[in-house]
């Protein structure tokens, strides 16, 4: 069991009842802790306890080089790096916490991961007449990575006492294989006058195993240039300046980063028994996409870089503009073809940005403090999809949280949007209801419950055209601040990040922490809920009839909350000990702490949270049951021997 | 490295640990296995037809669970109530997984055209595909109406986008493909049969869709060629449904499923399905089983019940009682079992019908059963040549099949050659012999039976049972079909919803 998300220890924490203990009065388990009435969850303190997951893990890193000067300025740059990982994985989970209760699981599974790269550059430098440098790379590289992994599970184990699948009953068993392959060619060409003016321009082309047969090569070209403006005559009498320097770039980059076989039609196993004799049958279980070819990144970048006063201040700006085409992404496509979803080459996306980093040097006598600020602006817009122009998470109305479409930015929620509750008989009578027909007007609404607006205006509240895009996870702003501080023998250093504006979607809080269906532990807070017209209680939480619930599961604006935070992320105090003659080269004792504090309005655990982690097509801004980060405090020492 | 970097085909590489299109569908045996591979989707489409074809009907209802609105349990009880939306989950699956089955057996098709095997097993190997494409979309046109024809192999995403063909042209094709299969398959060699389809499949299954058409001659016909093909009633109903009577001389088509925990089983869940919500269901099923978060599906309805003639075998067969009490979440503790037959509860506890007919305890393991499902029974042909033959005016005739039917359940013949009065008398027939066997909603439909049925249904059910909303069971016309999936028609500008929704 994962510690976050749907399903994990963290939401498991939330549902388990405070009225039911986790122990029998004999000391063992109780299975369910849920209060009479609720879905009954499996203790999640006797799943921690009774679930055994130990993975073992070894990785060798090699690297080996030669490098020969033929003629003078002109040589041969060889490398060859292997990688070489394994892993073994030791679980078992007693048969009191499965969720086929009393069925006891082991598992023994390896990983072997192997990958070598090698690569040649033949370099050549030059300088011409003192004052032009050039620098000309012709290189190829050819990688591979290997993969190889069994998995064995146990079952029928008569006792939790040899947690090895030797005491299991019946063992099966699967084992797989796979690789991907690069080969690069590169030529780039670096040119300097004076160190003052530089050029490059480089070509690379990439072929990969992953891309459809037809596209496995791609070709990346880039240029730059950069002026050293400090370096110039005219800019000898601006005496504050010490250095300035303008650069530019353009250049393209490929992502091949997705499954290593997904344009392949593979083929599946699917069992169908005839009198009870077991029988594998085999058929394609994707489509395959012979077209599918490398994601393109395009990127400008343009900026400057400035020192003045004695470069005790120094300002880094740079602007970026990406353009990314041919992103790759599962396709959805209708499920009448047999299948669900397609790699596929979907559209085209935007990203451009502003960052600054000031860095400044405030004090530097006995007390110096450095100061180092960064700001950044960043955006972006969905520019092109494929058809219908949209692509949603997934096909619910409970967990659609967000959809991708033209015209708007990554992420973008999607749900219903929130009116409050239906105040009294009358407001009712005059406003669209969930679900109404004819034969049932009210539908499932009722004074006291969740009212929605009417987005079509056809007088009914429905899942499929009363929801649209309800808030932007996009911050305005971000960044981070770090202060360093030293006196004597003393240091001290506060590390900030902050972000402004961006909007989180609270999916934890509707979906498991105020159900009010009564199936799960609801927060404090619900209990403020409706109870009639005289007392409609802090109005976020409708009423409980049966019956008139099942809306609160679904995504509405209720639960999109500013997700703008300050945090610091660490603070160190510490002290170096003055030594003399000593075997230590220095000694040096901190005291830290982590997450030291985080200014917020959100109300969930972290404001700094995302279901879809790094990936920002995968979502962004999305709290589903996200552990919070842990206040960290610690203590240590460094030192160094002579 | 030299040696490796002049290899063209360095990063051309295919998976080591499973087939790829390309290397695949070159033997006999392959195409064997493309060919089990295309039953497999039956089971998912049964999984959720017990709510769209039988629950969607005046035979079940399920169990109240108002602790608990998750889509899981909402979508499936509208599905039931009649309230359904083109976002129901559910009901969208049946059309998912029945697309899947077609799209394998276009794959089969397509591919054995240029496959260098035997013609002799192409025949069969393309004789039960085409069985298998018919009955997936003779189960989607009676649902859904005109559906999407997919008659190839998809193999680019442009493919997948189709418009829906019309209900005509869907049954033309149901029929060409069912008439592939009857000239293709053999009628069972031996019984048990080896579960794969038949001749006799084939043919029950195109006599259906006659009858669909009111075709009743050309019904007829072929359900008069099965006399021949070798299959029977069990001497006794319950039989039928017997484990031990796989593929028997009564089935003409089940769907085949094993229980146990071994690679490749292929349990039958829905025994416990189709029971009322426990923490353990041990007194039913013979071992513990917890399904409190399966089960509570398909409980018989009173009106179901009560339409048992007296001393109908069948009743007792097909239906048990379970005794116990509620607590306050909605879960049951069983306490007893009871006869259905004149049963009264005791004071004090509640008795909940349950399906019986397919339920054989003990289970082997908490994971399922080893149960087939019938999808087409000996007594179905029967009742369909009944029917075909009263159609025709034939009403003398048509009492021979019937009341081979009714002499099995213990029933007296019936006698009355009035072609009206026979024609509910088969109708009720078909009620009881083939209860939660799926094909209560088909023939409400065949029959234009279903809005006053169902109508009718609603009214009392909803005095019986509070706990249904107002709207259910109120269906229009609209109703009689189901809506197309919402992703089918949000991904697919080309794709049309059914009228009403």
């Amino acid at each position: 069991m994962s510690t976050d998300g749907v399903g994990g220890f963290f939401e498991r924490f939330f549902e388990a009842s405070p009225l039911i203990s986790p122990y029998n009065p004999d000391g063992s388990y109780v299975r369910n802790v849920n209060s009479p009435g609720m879905v009954a969850y499996i203790n999640p303190l006797a799943t921690y306890k009774l679930t055994n997951d130990d993975y073992y893990t070894t990785r060798i890193l090699g690297n080996g080089y030669l490098n020969y000067e033929f003629l003078p300025g002109l040589s041969l740059k060889t490398n060859l790096a292997v990688d070489k990982g394994g892993e073994t994985r030791k679980y078992f989970q007693s048969g009191q916490v499965t969720g086929t209760q009393g069925q006891t699981t082991g598992t023994s599974s390896a990983v072997d991961n192997g990958s070598w790269t090698a690569e040649a550059n033949l370099v050549y430098n030059k300088t011409i007449a003192r004052d032009h440098d050039i620098e000309v790379l012709a290189g190829y590289s050819a990688q591979k990575f290997s993969t190889y992994s069994n998995t064995l599970t146990g079952l029928g184990f008569t006792s939790d006492d040899i947690p090895y699948l030797n005491a299991a009953t019946s063992i099966t068993g699967s084992s797989g294989a796979g690789a991907y392959s690069l080969l690069s060619g590169i030529g780039r060409i670096n040119y300097s006058f004076k160190k003052k003016y530089l050029l490059s321009a480089a070509l690379r082309r990439d072929g990969s195993s992953r891309f459809g047969i037809d596209r496995q090569w791609g070709n990346f070209p880039s240029v730059s240039a950069g002026w050293v403006v400090s370096d110039e005559k005219f800019m000898e009498k601006i005496k504050p300046v010490n250095f300035l320097k303008i650069r530019a770039s353009y250049g393209i980059t490929g992502n091949n980063f997705f499954g290593n076989y997904d344009p392949q039609a593979t083929i599946g196993t699917y069992y169908y028994n005839f009198n009870n004799e077991i029988t594998q049958g085999q058929t394609i279980n994707r489509l395959a996409n012979s077209e599918l070819r490398w994601e393109r990144n395009k990127q400008f970048d343009i900026g400057l870089e400035l020192a003045v006063l004695n470069n005790r201040i120094s300002l880094t700006y740079d602007y970026y503009h990406k353009i990314t085409d041919g992103l790759i992404q599962q396709r959805q496509i209708p499920v009448s073809s047999g299948f669900s979803q397609i790699i596929y080459n979907v559209g085209e996306l935007k990203m451009w940005g502003h960052e600054f980093t000031i860095s400044s040097k405030n004090l530097t006598g006995p007390l110096q403090w450095n100061t180092s600020l960064v700001m950044s602006f960043d955006r972006n817009l969905i520019t092109n999809l494929v058809s219908p122009g949209f692509i949603r998470r997934n096909n619910t109305v409970t967990s659609d949280y967000y959809r991708q479409q033209v015209g708007h930015h990554l992420g973008e929620f999607y749900g219903f949007v929130y009116e409050g509750l239906y105040k009294d008989a009358e407001d009712l009578a005059n406003s669209a209801k969930y679900q109404s027909t004819a034969a049932n007007p009210n539908g499932s609404s009722d004074i006291g419950t969740l009212k929605m607006k009417d987005i079509n205006g056809d007088g009914v509240i429905d899942d499929v055209n009363d929801r649209t895009f309800i808030g932007d996870p996009t911050p305005t702003f971000t960044g981070g601040l770090v202060n360093t501080f030293s006196y004597r023998h003393f240091d001290l250093n506060i590390d900030m990040t902050y972000s402004a504006g961006g909007k989180i979607l609270n999916a934890a809080k509707w979906a498991y922490q105020t159900n009010m269906d009564g199936s799960r532990v609801p927060l404090a807070a619900a209990l403020d809920h409706w109870r009639s017209v005289d007392d409609p209680g802090s109005g976020a939480y409708p009423r409980t009839k049966t019956g008139t619930t099942a809306l609160g599961r679904s995504v509405n604006s209720q639960w999109i909350e500013d997700g703008s935070y300050l945090a610091c992320k660490n603070v160190t105090l510490g002290y170096s000990m003055p030594l003399k003659n000593s075997m230590l080269a220095n000694f040096r004792i901190y005291v830290s702490v982590q997450q030291a504090f985080v200014l917020t309005g959100y109300s969930g655990m972290n404001p700094e949270v995302n279901v879809g982690g790094m990936d920002q097509t995968a979502g962004v801004g999305i709290d589903e049951n996200a552990y919070p980060i842990p206040r960290t405090f610690s203590i240590g020492i460094n030192t160094t021997f002579k | 490295m030299a040696a490796v970097s002049c290899k063209k085909d360095f990063i051309q590489l295919t998976p080591e640990d499973s087939y790829t299109a390309g290397n695949f569908y070159k033997t006999e045996t392959q195409f064997q296995s493309a060919v089990i591979a295309a039953y497999a989707p039956l089971r998912d489409v049964l999984v959720n037809d017990y709510f769209t074809s039988e629950m969607h009907s005046d035979n079940t209802i399920y169990q109240p669970i108002p602790g608990n609105r998750g889509t899981a349990i909402v979508q499936r009880e509208n599905i039931s109530d009649f309230t359904n939306t083109s976002t129901n989950a559910y009901a969208n699956a049946t059309w998912e997984h029945s697309y899947t089955g077609i799209a394998r057996c276009n794959i089969v098709i397509d591919r054995l055209a240029d496959a260098s095997i035997s013609d002799s097993a192409k025949t069969v190997f393309d004789g039960q595909v085409k069985f298998l494409r018919a009955l997936n979309y003779f189960k989607l046109v009676r649902l859904y109406g005109g559906v999407p024809l997919f008659l190839h192999e998809v193999t680019k995403a442009d493919d997948a986008f189709r418009e829906r063909a019309t209900v005509a042209e869907v049954y033309d094709q149901i029929i060409a493909d069912a008439t592939d299969a009857i000239n293709e398959l053999k009628a069972p060699a031996r019984f048990p049969q080896t579960g794969e389809a038949t001749k006799g499949a084939a043919t029950l299954l195109l006599a259906e869709v006659y009858a669909v058409q009111k075709k009743w001659s050309e019904a007829e016909a072929l359900l008069n060629s099965m006399a021949t093909m070798g299959y029977d009633l069990n001497a006794d109903y319950a039989d039928a449904f017997s484990p031990a009577n796989k593929n028997g001389r009564e089935s003409v088509f089940e769907i085949q499923y094993l229980g146990g925990t071994a690679t490749g089983a292929t349990p039958d869940v829905l025994s416990f399905h189709f029971l009322p919500r426990s923490t353990d269901t041990r007194l039913l099923t013979g071992i513990s089983i917890n399904n409190t978060g399966t089960g509570g599906w398909n409980t018989p309805s009173s009106d179901l019940i009560q339409a048992f003639e007296p001393g109908d075998k069948r009743l007792d067969a097909s239906i048990g009682i379970v005794e116990g009490t509620y607590n306050a979440s909605s879960y049951f503790t069983y306490s007893a079992v009871k006869s259905v037959v004149n049963y009264t509860p005791d004071p004090g506890k509640t008795g909940v019908p349950y399906i019986k007919k397919y339920l054989h305890s003990p289970l082997p393991a908490p994971t399922g059963s080893s149960d087939d499902f019938p999808i087409y029974r000996y007594s179905d042909a029967l009742l369909l040549l009944a029917e075909a033959l009263n159609e025709q005016g034939k009403s003398g005739e048509a009492l021979v099949p019937l009341n081979r039917v009714r002499q099995r359940a213990g029933l007296p013949d019936v006698t009355t050659a009035n072609q009206s009065a026979l024609r509910s008398i088969i109708l009720h027939e078909r009620r009881v012999e083939l209860a939660f066997e799926n094909h209560r909603w088909t023939d409400l439909l065949r029959t234009d039976s279903a809005l006053a049925v169902i109508n009718a249904f609603g009214k009392v059910i909803k005095q019986e049972q509070p706990f249904l909303a107002a709207d259910a069971y109120v269906i229009d016309q609209h109703q009689l079909l189901f809506p197309v999936p919402q992703p089918e028609i949000d991904l697919n500008p080309k794709m049309v919803q059914n009228g009403g929704y």
